[in-house]
């Protein structure tokens, strides 16, 4: 068990059983309409803020290929953006069912919910467009070029369409807030080593999906060169 | 002992602002009850729900782990393939 | 040197097109059919704004999409590795925007008035509209043009077009007809002024990153 490799992957599980512990156990700020749901930011909330992450991990590679035009960097922006659809999946689930119980309905007509929607399809759009090109070069270049652009365009608006208008999401439009006097240490304490353990774990993902990705080009390779 | 200190403390701290809000005809929302699942907790349940968590999370990490090693045997059987081809 | 290729580029897209006005009166076209589709649609039933709105905001779009998708999609693969050989990449990018500002700057503010004609003026801040409609036209011309260019390298361009351009878009048009519904003194007009700024910075943005985007994607020619 080579420590050295591996100690980031068992820093995640190990934080991550930290925060399903003592996210059940610890004391919570008592708060109308959240009640007790106001657990789920350590896990809900976490899981959106590793997505995120996840994804500029994807632009930067789609970055440094369009740079160097290294096929590796192709195959880690593409799967990078893979893992973080994944959690951005979960992250719609486990706030629709969040919102079954806070605000009575799976769904509604917010901005921020909008917005995440957006981005999945801004996303899967990506998927569809690498699916529709051949060429391996032209396929790793115009879908890098399209994931920056998209980035760029898009993204930066989930964080602003929402400042600007009322929505339902705590913290905006009159709901008891996360903002910084709300998120007190004893919060605090928890959702950042969640946010890192959901992103260790989400790298350990990737990282299995690149390897395995590298594996079958090897063997296309070997394939070819019989 | 703690945890016992923290709830008889947070509880009084509401009885006692009730009851000065009662008295003084001012009702802020911070004397109000806010609904939390204190007796689900008393009852040790939650306990039950940790525990389903840890569980299922470990199930998933020993998924991921083997997964790990799978991949770790395919690189090690390329990379003696690849050797092999060279020589 | 860049201005100079610009011009010669921009009015030779012009010129084309004015030339054979198939593209232009193909959209005009379609636009009429859309705005008169959705007269009989909802035939003598009065429109209420909020709905005559969203519908030119939509039929608009789809105008739109079709009037970019000419710009990289229907050229031919010897078309395209020739301007590959003559212009360069900013040259190429920036005159297909600026052409397709004005193609749909013409659209939209001859669209405005069919729609006003056929479905009735629910409009009380006619200017601001027209700013709106306007900043509407500029935001999709500079949104879809990159899309487009993106699109052109995929098999099923049309298609992809319109998968790829109308996520990136629903922002803008959200903004769009949040600063419409003002106009129409829908909605208060205090934040009014906060949606057409961030329009503005959503164009630069746009505008920024197609342009330096683009020389990556020229270069898979």
């Amino acid at each position: 068990m080579n420590w050295k490799k591996h100690w980031w992957k068992i820093l995640g599980v190990l934080l991550i059983y930290f925060v399903l512990v003592a996210g059940f156990l610890a004391d919570v700020p008592r708060l109308f309409i959240l009640n007790e749901t106001i657990r789920n930011l350590f896990f809900h909330v976490a899981i959106w803020f590793a997505m995120f992450v996840l994804l500029i991990v994807s632009v930067v590679y789609a970055i440094k290929y369009l740079g160097k035009g290294n096929p590796l960097d192709d195959i880690k922006s593409s799967e990078f953006a893979n893992v973080g659809i994944f959690f951005g999946l979960l992250g719609i689930l486990t706030g629709s069912v969040w919102a079954k119980f806070t605000w009575g309905d799976w769904w509604v007509n917010d901005p921020k919910l909008n917005a995440t929607s957006i981005s999945m399809l801004i996303y899967l759009a990506y998927f569809i467009l690498r699916a529709s090109i051949e060429n391996p070069q032209a396929k790793g270049r115009i879908s890098a070029v399209y994931n920056i652009f998209a980035f760029a365009a898009a993204i930066p608006l989930i964080f602003i369409l929402p400042r600007l208008t009322d929505s339902l999401h705590p913290g905006n439009g009159g709901n008891p807030g996360f903002n910084n006097y709300d998120l007190d240490n004893s919060l605090r304490r928890i959702f950042y080593p969640s946010i890192l353990g959901y992103t260790l774990l989400g790298i350990w993902f990737a990282g299995i999906r690149i390897r395995l990705q590298k594996l079958k080009e090897k063997l296309n390779d070997l394939e070819l060169n019989k | 002992m703690k945890k016992l200190l923290h709830y008889t403390s947070i509880l009084l701290t509401l009885l006692l602002t009730s009851i000065t809000g009662l008295l003084a005809q001012v009702t802020t929302e911070s004397t109000q009850h806010v609904e939390m699942a204190d007796t689900f907790r008393s009852e040790g349940k939650i306990y039950v729900v940790v525990l389903v968590a840890v569980v299922l999370f470990s199930g998933f990490t020993l998924f991921m782990v083997l997964t790990e090693r799978k991949i770790a045997r395919l690189e090690k059987t390329f990379k003696d393939l690849k050797g092999n081809a060279d020589k | 040197m860049l201005l100079k290729e610009l011009y010669i580029l921009i009015k030779k897209e012009i010129l084309l097109e004015w030339r054979q006005r198939y593209a232009l009166s193909g959209i005009v076209l379609y636009l009429v059919c859309s705005v008169f589709l959705v007269y009989m649609a909802f035939g003598s039933a009065n429109i209420n704004a909020e709905t005559w709105v969203t519908l030119f905001w939509i039929v608009m779009l789809f105008t739109a999409v079709n009037a970019v998708a000419k710009s990289f999609i229907q050229e031919s693969r010897g078309l395209r590795l020739y301007h590959y050989t003559i212009a360069s990449p900013y040259a190429i990018i920036l005159s297909r925007m600026i052409y397709n500002v004005f193609l749909l700057a013409v659209l939209v503010l001859a669209g405005l008035p069919v729609f006003l004609i056929v479905l009735g003026n629910p409009v009380e801040n006619l200017p601001l509209f027209i700013f709106a409609a306007a900043m509407g036209a500029i935001s999709f011309a500079t949104g879809f043009t990159m899309i487009s260019g993106i699109a052109s390298y995929a098999s099923n361009a049309g298609t992809m077009m319109v998968i790829l351009g109308f996520p990136v878009i629903i922002p803008v048009l959200l903004l769009l007809i949040k600063i419409s519904k003002a106009a129409i003194e829908l909605s208060s007009s205090g934040q009014t002024n906060d949606f057409i700024w961030t329009l503005v910075a959503i164009n630069m943005i746009t505008v920024t990153t197609s342009v330096l985007l683009f020389p990556y994607l020229w270069r898979a020619n």
